[in-house]
């Protein structure tokens, strides 16, 4: 039998709790995905519907731990709260090259794979900057209607993954080990300024009290230890979760109302990056199919860059 | 509402899940195909070893993928096959198409395309063939 692709249909599965309200929901997750129109049918369709209450996201270097600490926090997640739904969005780059991408994260998450109350989605970048895009906000969504309480969103610290993550997640966990190379870099391009909050993993190495003690000292001489909690945790001995927990939950112990509108504002801005996407494929193609002499004459003629940005629009509309 | 215009569509990959079930081994061979589709341009969701079918198929729905491609090495080819296509069934998920590859003896295909299994790939099967066979599957 196939599966609907109809966004009111499979919704509907979804809120009554069929059977098949799986398929539905990762059917609905490849629509949000598949285009900005559909991700806005979908948020349309479940705008009535709960959003998950925590959408936290975690980013940090390739290998630090993020998924096997994902794999954790759900393990974690579940003991606490049985009754309980919790989602992974676990985002990796797509090859530049054919487009194919490898989504291994799942790998140290698969004890849950067939656990009703957990919901793993793995999503290639396909070359959206970022890879976080709107659609990423509409997969949310489904989770929320499948009753998903806490969502991670897993992204790659690498391009500008770690900051697109920001747009989805109200709170971001930078994730960083010792013997990743990498760290002192990270703290120079800009990361620091986003994470909320740091957890330092891989506390059962012999040379992490030498790193962690090294973070903590950079993390101050920049101001942010003071606000922003740094953790010590080891995904592989499952240490340091609970004040993970503990930290996630007391930044969530506020206002609803504060959410919803932080959430609605970052909304918006998903929104007007797939029109402003959108525009620039249109501009592209008129480039290319109306306008091939443009930049020629820009280079060699005298056409000016605001006559060519003027005429562009012109055969735009 | 529709619109006078409509939005460009996004590049959408395939997507498969690779996955090896049964308690022996190794994954190279696993490994290889994941990378052979991930460079014809395919969304492979890849899942690692010792897996069951129940875990198998619960990705494959949460990750909606068409194809699941499954990856054995000693023995329990059968068994593991049909329980798959059962679950499947089960979760009314029988347009998932399903190919097995690995150390599979030439008798033992007829009774795996007989009970639904797709394709088989044996260890001697190009790279070319695979990425061909599995471009047939999406027709
Ligand atoms: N010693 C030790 N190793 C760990 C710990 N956490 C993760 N690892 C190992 O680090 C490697 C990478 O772990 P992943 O969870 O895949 O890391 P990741 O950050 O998700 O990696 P990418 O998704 O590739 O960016 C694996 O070999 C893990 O077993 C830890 O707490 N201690
Ligand atoms: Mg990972």
């Amino acid at each position: 039998m196939a599966c609907s692709n109809d966004v009111s249909t499979l919704a509907e599965e979804i809120r009554l709790r069929k059977k098949t309200r799986f398929r539905s929901a990762g059917r609905l997750m490849s629509l949000a995905e598949e285009s900005p129109e559909q991700t806005i049918e979908i948020l349309r369709e479940l705008s009535g519907d709960p959003l998950p209450r925590i959408i936290l996201g975690i980013t940090g270097a390739p290998g630090s731990g993020k998924s096997l600490l994902a794999g954790r926090m759900i393990a974690a997640f579940r003991e606490c709260y049985p009754d309980k739904v919790i989602g992974v969005i676990a985002v990796d780059p797509s090859s530049s090259i054919s487009g194919g991408a490898i989504l291994g994260d799942r790998i140290r998450m698969m004890q849950h794979a067939s656990d009703p109350n957990v919901f793993i989605r793995s999503i290639a970048s396909r070359g959206q900057t970022g890879g976080v895009t709107l659609g990423t906000m509409g997969i949310i969504s489904v989770m929320g209607v499948l009753g998903c309480d806490m969502v991670i969103v897993e992204t790659v610290g690498v391009g500008q993954m770690e900051f697109a993550v920001k747009e989805v997640a109200d709170m971001v966990a930078i994730v960083m080990a010792p013997g990743q190379g990498d760290t002192m870099q990270f703290l120079k391009a800009g990361m620091m300024e986003i994470g909320d909050m740091f957890i330092i993993n891989k506390a059962d190495r012999s040379d992490f009290s030498q790193f962690f003690a090294q973070l903590k000292n950079a993390l101050s001489l920049l101001g942010r230890s003071a606000k922003n909690p740094v953790l010590a945790v080891s995904a592989r001995d499952n240490t340091g979760l609970s004040e993970l927990f503990f930290v996630v939950e007391k930044f969530f112990a506020r206002d609803h109302l504060l959410w919803e509108i932080s959430r609605k504002e970052r909304l918006e801005l998903l929104i007007q990056r797939a029109i402003f996407s959108e525009f620039q494929k249109r501009l592209k193609n008129v480039l290319e199919e109306k306008e091939q002499d443009l930049l020629k004459n820009i280079l060699e003629g005298g056409t000016s860059l605001s006559f060519a940005v003027e005429s562009l629009i012109e055969k735009l509309k | 509402m529709g619109g006078y215009f409509k939005m460009s569509e996004n590049i959408n990959p395939k997507r498969i899940l690779i996955g090896k079930a049964g308690l022996d081994g190794h994954d190279r061979g696993a490994k290889y195909v994941a990378h052979i589709l991930r460079d014809a341009g395919y969304e492979v969701i890849y899942t690692g070893i010792r897996r069951s079918p129940e875990q198998i198929v619960g990705s494959a729905i949460q990750e909606d993928v068409a194809v699941i491609g499954l990856s054995f090495l000693s023995g329990a080819h059968i068994g593991l096959s049909e329980r798959v296509l059962m679950l499947l069934k089960e979760q009314e998920a029988s347009d998932i198409i399903v190919f097995c590859g690995g150390v599979i003896p030439e008798a033992d295909i007829p009774a795996l395309k007989e009970m639904g299994i797709r394709e088989v790939f044996t260890p001697g099967t190009s790279d070319k063939i695979i990425v061909e066979k599995v471009n047939g599957l999406f027709k």
